[in-house]
């Protein structure tokens, strides 16, 4: 259903809705329910795990974006002042957040194909 | 149906029309809709499948085509067959008393009344009816419409800005992203509520638009050509049975 439908073009005559239609999409909307399920499995299983330039923080962050843990070395608080090191935190941060991005989109292309909507 | 009407009847009119006015914000979350529907499916026992299967469109197409209908032009020309059917009547009055002066009788003034009652009966009682029924069913149809409009605009009223439209309008694109992924049956939920809230919506009038008929109206009898009448070739119209 999806696969035809979605990508009419704009201009063609709106088709008449039949219980073929109706079928496709209510497995369609299972199926996807399915893969949804699966997808949040798998990203709740994946850690991603940066660390920064210096090695001194490192920042644990899941494929759905949840941070699990911020690591600081003891060597951290001595050389770095507080500011520097909260820089260095939030540097880290960042990156892990866009690595779970990508780290979410690479799980479900890998689990999904490309477009899972048939498109 | 003519005797419940005054000769100078017309069409009340319409309820005004707040289409227009929402037209573009309601067709665009409509279409969001039909979009989510075809790209994200149907839950399974929702109610929109009902009313799919009664309506057999997307919401957002019926709601296109209701919108590009505009019943004015139909009342209008109910108005305009109403003044005919006045005009009628102003005109048919002396035909109808036409006879009622002659001073002669026996076989010729019978001759002249059969052949003439059934012309002043089309032009005094049956073409005003007709006329009559004309203007009714038109005028029934353009209200038929127009409250289809309304039910569409009550509808945006109370649903434009709820829960589901706010979930149909700050989707992520349809990318096919993981995101895309997660929100997906968020929103074919979403959209299935909008759909069947919308059926929901325009049934009734729907339904009433199911039973518009047009009003019993007596036929015309056919026009004569001169040939096949009785000794007068005074005119083409001739009423009544040879």
């Amino acid at each position: 259903m999806p696969a035809t439908t979605d990508h009419e073009p704009a201009t063609t005559e709106p088709r008449e809705i039949d219980e073929a239609w109706i079928e496709q999409a209510i497995t369609h909307y299972q199926a996807l329910e399915r893969r949804q399920r699966d997808l949040a499995d798998q990203l709740a299983r994946a850690d991603v795990t940066i660390r920064s330039g210096d090695g001194l923080v490192e920042v644990v962050v899941g494929a759905d974006g949840a941070f699990h843990d911020v690591r600081i070395a003891d060597a951290a608080l001595r050389t770095l002042s507080a500011r520097d090191l909260s820089r260095t935190v939030l540097a880290a941060c960042q990156q892990a957040r866009t690595a779970a991005d990508w780290a979410r989109q690479k799980l479900s292309e890998q689990a999904f194909g490309v477009d899972p909507f048939g498109g | 149906m003519t005797h419940d009407h005054p000769a100078d009847w017309r069409p009340g009119p319409l309820p005004t029309d707040h289409l227009a006015a929402v037209a573009e914000p309601l067709l665009d979350l409509l279409s969001r809709t039909d979009r989510a529907l075809q790209r994200y499916g149907v839950p399974p026992d929702h109610a929109a499948s009902a009313g799919l299967r009664e309506f057999r469109l997307l919401p957002g197409a019926l709601a296109a085509s209701i919108t590009a209908t505009d019943p004015v032009p139909l009342w209008q020309q109910a108005v305009a067959t109403a003044r005919r059917r006045s005009a009628v009547l102003a005109v048919a009055e002396p035909v109808r008393t036409d006879d009622a002066g002659l001073q002669w009788s026996g076989a010729g003034r019978r001759a002249y009344r059969a052949a003439w009652a059934p012309v002043a009966t089309a032009l005094g009682t049956d073409l005003p009816a007709q006329l009559l029924a004309t203007a009714d069913y038109g005028d029934r149809l353009a209200r038929w419409y127009a409250a289809l409009r309304s039910a569409l605009v009550r509808f945006f009223l109370r649903y434009g800005t709820g829960p589901a439209a706010v979930t149909l309008r700050t989707g992520p694109p349809g990318d096919a992203t993981a995101d895309e992924l997660r929100y997906a049956t968020g929103a074919a939920t979403a959209a299935a509520d909008l759909a069947a809230a919308c059926y929901d919506a325009l049934r009734p009038a729907l339904t009433a638009g199911r039973r518009l008929r047009p009003g019993p109206a007596p036929t015309l009898p056919a026009a004569r050509t001169p040939d096949h009448d009785t000794g007068t070739d005074s005119g083409a119209f001739h009423a009544g049975h040879d």
